[in-house]
């Protein structure tokens, strides 16, 4: 397999994963706090 | 939470199958070669990532005509999916274009417009982000309507103007197309990353969702603690 080709696929996945990554960390904050009020 | 459950390892599941279709079923392509391949989940992120952007826009218009704040949700949480999959487009085109053309960038119009989008939603999400006034989320509405022009200039530029960038192999006329054994799995990553741009959405509007109601909650509270302060903010003393 080519280096630009496995990059381009592992950038795919490390852009698509970090976003992802936010958003769950952000769910838990959410989650964490509401289990907290309770 | 089930149903995104469900959703979520159909599209890990579709991700697996799309990613062996591109690298092991695929026909290696004559010119080009291996790096061709790039082309599968290039493509595909950007259908995602316009298709999101059409999400958005309709939110927003939504947002203008019934001002309910779930639309506005949407419209950011939408947005910023698309902003994720725009920016690999930006990332994969030219780690494509250099071995091929020689150069990772130029400035023609498919690249150029696709730029001109990107910092479109970047833009929408610092006003959105950083906006103050209760006007913020109209405005940074009316932004995303007029920016959403950019996505069909986007799709259309290939074929209205001669570019560097590849010509249409799907909706690009007599002599354009995909040979028939590369479809199925431009069609596993098209419907792979479609997915996964709709679950991500639904689950950052989730978030969205309840973080207001966290904060309701706790204005609630607070006001239960204390309604003096409550009334005094509602007669405009702060």
């Amino acid at each position: 397999m080519p280096r630009n080709l496995i990059i381009a696929y592992i950038a795919t996945w490390v852009i698509h994963g970090s976003y992802i990554t936010y958003v769950w960390r952000r769910w838990q904050k959410v989650k964490k706090s509401s289990s907290e009020r309770a | 939470m089930t149903k995104r459950i469900i959703l979520g390892a159909v599209a890990i599941l579709l991700v697996i199958v799309a990613a062996y279709a591109s690298f092991f079923i695929a026909p290696q392509e004559r010119t080009m070669g291996l790096i061709q391949r790039i082309f599968y989940f290039h493509a595909a992120t950007a259908w995602a990532g316009e298709m999101t952007f059409f999400v958005c826009f309709l939110a927003n218009l939504l947002y203008v005509w019934k001002r309910q704040p779930k639309y506005d949700w949407l419209g950011v949480s939408s947005a910023e999916v698309g902003l994720a999959c725009i920016t690999v487009v930006l990332i994969t085109g030219p780690i494509w274009a250099h071995p091929v053309w020689g150069i990772w960038w130029t400035w023609d119009a498919r690249l150029t417009t696709a730029l001109i989008l990107f910092l479109i939603y970047v833009s929408y999400l610092m006003l959105r982000r950083f906006g103050e006034g209760d006007q913020t989320p109209t405005i940074a509405a009316a932004f995303a309507i007029f920016g959403f022009i950019d996505v069909p200039i986007v799709y259309m530029s290939i074929r209205w103007w001669r570019t560097q960038h590849p010509q249409p192999v799907i909706g690009g006329g007599p002599n354009s197309g995909l040979d028939p054994h590369m479809r199925p799995a431009l069609y596993t990553n098209l419907l792979a990353f479609m997915c996964l741009a709709a679950l991500v959405v639904w689950f950052r509007y989730s978030v969205a969702m309840a973080e207001r109601r966290a904060e309701d909650e706790a204005a609630q509270r607070a006001l239960a603690e204390n309604p003096l302060s409550g009334k005094l903010e509602s007669q405009g003393v702060r």
